[in-house]
């Protein structure tokens, strides 16, 4: 199937409704071809998940056999990783991708998240109206932690990986997401992180933690620590689904195979 | 042994059992199956418990505190199924870590 829905100028060519299927948002920048990282993470999808995939655009010409949404690119949400210059960028879209998906249930990954197992399906073929991930494995201690959104006592859920179902549940998260994203400089104030830039991760804990009664449901989803390799990792190869890597100032050098990662160091991508 | 060497030790220590950890956190995310809608990890307890039912219709919680109506044979032989696939993987793959002595060769 290959079909575009535009967004744009609402129009609907070739869609069938599908069950379920897979959004990855991808918007280019000067520094990182987000579209491309973004097929990459597609391949991946349909191979381990046989699943469609959708990607979130604003590239009318992009040439690509998974189908378009095409959206305005948002705001640039200019960020500046530490030691490092300032960078464009436009991760902007994810409150809207309830209304955006064609899909009856459907799976948000980030485009920088490169699955190579099947072990999201059991959850993708559950009936949980939302999951999003809770749970984070760090590669450089071995461990399994939950996080705190800096010193408040809000969990942290990571927008890495969302699962919805249509639903009033699911939307009245993401309605809550649209509202925190609103007002981002008042969560920021409140719960202590910096206004700048804005982080999904911080939107979608704070909307999770109001719809789910202030804290008491639990959408993390279960047995599945997100596996972030993040800038105190670098990446020596990764193919054949097996990454070596360094950390710890370079004097270890490890290795994680045949799991879905998190790869999150563009410096090596 | 001077304290570098002990230094070194530690270190070495320290990669192999990350190694394994790795290893773990992979193989354990996959030991989950899908039943009726309900999530369940794969465990020897679990697999235990279904054996205690063989045909029975039961309700038993799902990873998510949700009750599901289960046969008890059917999901055992898938547990046991995806036990048996994904051990017999995490076997092949820790005797493949076991001959790692050092780094080059990771």
């Amino acid at each position: 199937m290959n079909g575009i829905f535009n967004m744009m100028n609402k129009q609907e060519l070739g869609l069938q409704k599908i069950f379920k299927g897979c959004l990855i948002v991808a918007f280019n920048t000067n520094e990182v071809n987000y579209i491309q990282q973004a097929i990459i993470a597609a391949d991946r999808v349909t191979k381990y998940l046989k699943i469609p995939v959708s990607i979130v655009t604003d590239d009318i010409l992009l040439e690509t056999s998974y189908d378009k949404i095409i959206v305005k690119k948002p705001k640039n949400n200019i960020r500046v990783p530490r030691n490092k210059k300032a960078s464009n960028w436009f991760n902007l879209v994810r409150t809207q991708l309830y209304e955006l998906s064609p899909y009856e249930r459907t799976l948000i990954i980030d485009s920088d998240f490169f699955i190579s197992t099947d072990a999201l399906l059991p959850h993708l073929e559950s009936n949980r109206d939302f999951l999003i991930s809770k749970e984070v494995y760090d590669i450089t201690s071995g461990q399994v932690k939950v996080e705190k959104i800096y010193s408040s006592p809000l969990i942290m859920y990571w927008a890495t990986v969302i699962i919805f179902n249509k639903s009033k549940e699911s939307e009245n998260i993401f309605q809550a997401a649209k509202m925190v994203e609103n007002n981002y400089d008042f969560y920021a104030n409140l719960y202590g992180f910096s206004t700048r830039p804005i982080r999904n991760d911080f939107i979608f804990s704070i909307a999770c933690h109001l719809i789910g009664g202030y804290g008491i449901k639990d959408y993390g989803i279960k047995n599945y620590p997100l596996i972030n390799c993040d800038s105190k990792v670098s990446y020596l190869s990764w193919e054949n689904e097996k990454l070596i890597y360094n950390y710890n100032g370079e004097s270890h050098i490890n290795r994680i195979k045949n799991a879905d990662l998190h790869l999150m160091n563009k410096d090596f991508l | 042994m001077n304290t570098e060497n002990l230094r070194n030790s530690a270190r070495v220590a320290f990669d192999r059992e990350l190694l394994k950890q790795n290893l773990k956190v992979t193989m354990d995310s996959r030991l989950v199956v899908n039943y009726e809608g309900g999530v369940f990890t794969v465990t020897r307890e679990l697999i235990s418990f279904l054996h205690a039912y063989e045909n029975d219709k039961i309700y038993i919680l799902d990873d998510y505190n949700i009750p599901i109506c289960a046969i008890a044979n059917e999901l055992l032989k898938l547990c046991k199924q995806r036990y048996q696939e994904i051990m017999n993987e995490w076997h092949i793959q820790y005797d493949e870590q076991t001959r790692i002595r050092t780094a080059k060769n990771i």
